[in-house]
């Protein structure tokens, strides 16, 4: 559980005095239960909360010393609970406390990332809000242009019927529409729809009750808008109140979202189920929450099928942060009345895409996007059509271009089918869809490793190898689970790179680089974490690659040099079994503590007993691991340690030019296999 | 004020002359119907509605029609909050239709003062500009760029103004 308040993300601390006063939020046999407000104790570093019964809580135990599952507890500061309940009532959203434990326990992590460190030191009060006139007195509003010119379509409709529609719209749509239509680029200089901004659950939500105070004509909006702005409140009272405002409008939107059930469910055994699904564990392996959970709160399956004049498929997602996350599935069809699966809300943050399909026969089921906390985007793909566009966004929003591979979900293409889809599972949790199935009377659905694992950052292309017949991680890695496979391509889709590749890192537990003509950077990285959360990918000189460098420079005598120019290649992989109990012992030691997070797990190397030696046409070889074994050639392992190791077979005439990665989450054992072209 | 029991069907004349009958009940999904007959009585003749024509006319029937036994006041009202672009399933299909006649049905539900129908077309126009570029909103309305670069730029600058990050 965490040990920072759930709406600013900050700890209890003594200094600024906002942070010093908290209530936790705390369950028991009847149910949710508030405290009232407590002080730490910093002398004897304990968080002890009044109840109303007279009893102290005290949080400490909670959050450290006592593991126990049947214990849940939220903390959030006195100020930050006062600023929940406003947001909360001013949306019209009652307050349970039950839902609301339930919620904190799927709630997005604080984001951290965006806070500075001396903002993070001496974060200031989000009570303190200044007044409209305090906002706007450095700034002048712009002198109003008109453009003449051609009419569009749009001229046709009145002014206010215009404002109607662009008061339904994000503020970023309305200025790509400036830029599309010349007529409705008046719009911005319509009050009407600056002041849409500043509604409940508008860009600036977070000014609603300070500006439903005043009288429409006492406020310049578009002024205010733009005084308003991230960047200009960056490290204010206001925009720390903006940070809980938008941890508000989470709860706001979650805490309303009503289930849809099927009338009807299709019957489990009537079809063969081709599944896949996310494994919530917090991004972290070892919390061992019960399976079939998240977080230990159930999930629900439900099986619908196709109606045979299916017409279009919406699916609803959820803007989470950065992120999107499927809530809902809905099946419309031609006669019969639409069916909807999952939860849906009318808020801004949920949006609804929808496909028209030309008939039922053309549906062939989706391409997914997926991470552990579930089904991210989907893409429906039709006979016809062939795969339409992404229905949520399968990357990170806030990450620039060239990123994009690190920040992706893992994709599959499991549930596409060249046979017809009979029926559809859905898997929920409390908010959002975090599996889903395709379910067919014929189960002729081909079984080939490439569409069918879940692969990150994407799908490997049909021309590369996967000389799979040698991985033996295939049934793991298909089977039940959220299993991502990590691939990386060190020698370029040709093998072009290989002539430039002069090294690569075997100590890191959680990636391998690789190297180029001496830089000191890596280009490329091998991942084989448990979450796509942290790599190099191709990037170029970013600061975050900077700041990664400076924390995970390997150790000289953990790299292995290659003289890639000189024409010296990888051309071949030995494997060996792992020996039972010599990893799990970690997970048998760490695992059943629930939320006893240890990251520091993932710093044991997944090969600890060095059971994968890369060799190159040279005969130079090296032992994947820390483990001092690694010096020990495959032979000397095989006589000492009680290895036996089988060579990776490649296609025929190919090369090797990388690698995929597959780790078992409960005792992190790490299988490779290669890629040749 | 009304005189006497009131009959079951009106006939309402189109822009290009054509009468269309229509149950009572339908046609007082429209405010402006709903108060002529009331101000003016049902004299049995038919109402003249200038600005819709036939096909539109018959479209915003179809709608009033479907959507007869709803509240009243079925729209958007409350400006505290964003309004949604959310559309019943029935309402989706019906907006099913080509640009020019989904901005005429808007301009008839304006005319006609049928909110609820007013607030559909919005959201669906809503709904077609949602996370668009400029260039895809251009295509979807049809819309020739004929903007300066001189002009873009600008509007580009008015754009950073507002949202100066």
């Amino acid at each position: 559980m965490r040990d920072c308040c759930i709406c600013c993300g900050l700890r209890v601390a003594d200094q600024p005095s906002w942070l010093e006063t908290f209530r936790v939020l705390y369950s028991t046999p009847e149910g949710a239960c508030l405290s009232d407000i407590g002080r730490g104790n910093w002398r004897g570093l304990s968080y002890p909360a009044p109840v109303h019964d007279g009893q102290t809580i005290h949080t400490r135990d909670f959050f450290w010393e006592v593991q126990d599952s049947t214990k849940t507890v939220v903390l959030l500061h006195a100020g930050c609970w006062t600023l929940l309940c406003q947001h909360l009532a001013d949306a019209e959203v009652p307050l349970c406390l039950d839902h609301l434990m339930e919620m904190c326990i799927l709630a997005p992590p604080p984001d951290w990332d965006s806070l500075d460190p001396q903002i993070f030191d001496n974060p200031p009060d989000p009570s303190i809000v200044p007044t409209i006139q305090q906002l706007t007195q450095s700034d002048t509003d712009l002198p109003c242009l008109a453009r003449p010119g051609h009419a569009d379509c749009f001229s046709v409709l009145p002014r206010e019927i215009i404002e109607m529609v662009l008061t339904r719209l994000l503020a970023v749509d309305v200025f790509h529409l400036r830029l599309a239509s010349r007529t409705l680029g008046s719009i911005f200089w319509s009050q009407t729809f600056w002041k849409s901004r500043f509604a409940v659950d508008g860009e600036r939500g977070f000014l609603h009750s300070a500006t439903a105070r005043k009288s429409a004509g006492q406020i310049n909006w578009r002024l205010l808008y733009r005084c308003t702005s991230p960047s200009r409140l960056y490290g204010s009272s206001l925009w720390n109140c903006k940070r809980i405002w938008e941890v508000s409008r989470w709860f706001i939107v979650t805490l309303s979202m009503a289930r849809r059930i099927p009338a009807a469910q299709a019957s489990p055994d009537a079809f063969h189920w081709t599944n896949v699904q996310g494994d919530d564990r917090d991004g972290d392996p070892w919390n061992c929450v019960p399976l079939g959970t998240y977080f230990g709160l159930p999930v629900a399956t439900y099986r619908i099928e196709i109606p045979p004049d299916l017409v279009s498929i919406t699916v609803t997602v959820i803007r989470e942060k950065d992120v999107t996350w499927v809530t809902a599935l809905q099946l419309l069809s031609a006669t019969h009345p639409a069916v909807c699966v999952g939860y849906i809300a009318q808020a801004p943050e949920i949006q609804h895409y929808t496909v028209a399909l030309p008939s039922a026969s053309s549906f062939q089921g989706f391409e997914v996007a997926l991470s552990s906390g579930g089904i991210r985007a989907l893409r429906v793909c039709s006979r016809s059509t062939g795969l339409s566009s992404w229905l949520g966004n399968p990357i990170d929003a806030r990450v620039a271009p060239q990123l994009e591979p690190v920040y992706r979900a893992c994709l599959t293409r499991r549930l596409v089918s060249t046979g017809d889809i009979d029926a559809l599972q859905v898997t929920c949790n409390m908010y959002r869809v975090v599996g889903i199935g395709i379910g067919q009377r014929d189960s002729s659905h081909r079984v080939d490793f490439r569409q069918q694992a879940l692969w990150h950052p994407c799908v490997p292309a049909s021309s590369l190898s996967l000389n799979e017949d040698s991985f033996e991680a295939i049934p793991a890695a298909l089977g039940p689970g959220y299993h991502p496979l990590y691939w990386v391509l060190f020698g370029g889709p040709d093998g072009h790179a290989l002539r430039e590749l002069t090294s690569l890192s075997f100590m890191l537990s959680s990636q391998i680089p690789f190297y180029y003509l001496h830089e000191p950077c890596p280009r490329v990285e091998l991942l084989f974490g448990y979450e796509p959360v942290s790599s190099l990918g191709d990037l170029p000189q970013t600061r975050e690659r900077r700041s990664r460098l400076a924390d995970d420079l390997p150790d000289p005598k953990y790299v292995f040099r290659i003289d890639g120019p000189g024409g010296e290649r990888i051309d071949a992989v030995y494997v060996a079994e792992m020996a039972e109990g010599n990893n799990r012992r970690y997970a048998d030691v760490w695992g059943p503590r629930r939320y006893m997070v240890c990251h520091y797990m993932l710093l044991f190397p997944a090969t600890a007993n060095g059971h994968i030696q890369i060799s190159t046409n040279r005969g130079r070889f090296c032992r994947l691991g820390r483990h001092p074994t690694r010096f020990r050639s495959r032979q000397e392992a095989e006589a000492n340690d009680g290895l036996s190791f089988t060579k990776i077979q490649t296609t025929p005439g190919t090369t090797i030019v990388g690698f995929y990665a597959f780790k078992t989450a409960e005792c992190s054992v790490l299988h490779l296999g290669v890629i040749s072209s | 004020m009304s005189s006497g029991t009131p009959s079951s069907t009106i006939t309402l004349t189109s822009s290009d002359g054509v009468d269309v009958t229509v149950e009572r009940q339908v046609a007082e999904r429209s405010v402006l119907i709903k108060n002529m007959l009331e101000d003016l009585g049902d004299s049995g003749e038919a109402i003249p509605v200038p600005n819709v024509n036939e096909a539109v006319l018959k479209k915003v029937i179809e709608w009033c029609t479907h959507h007869k036994l709803d509240p009243p006041s079925a729209g958007d009202d409350d400006d505290s909050r964003r309004k949604t672009t959310d559309i019943d399933e029935w309402d989706q299909k019906f907006m099913q239709v080509d640009q020019e006649m989904l901005f005429e049905i808007i301009l008839a539900a304006n005319y006609l003062d049928i909110k609820a129908l007013l607030d559909v077309g919005c959201k669906t126009v809503a709904n077609m500009i949602k996370g668009k570029s400029p260039e895809e909103i251009r295509k979807t309305f049809n819309i020739q760029n004929d903007f300066t670069p001189e002009e873009e730029d600008q509007i580009r600058r008015e754009n950073e103004w507002a949202e100066d990050r």
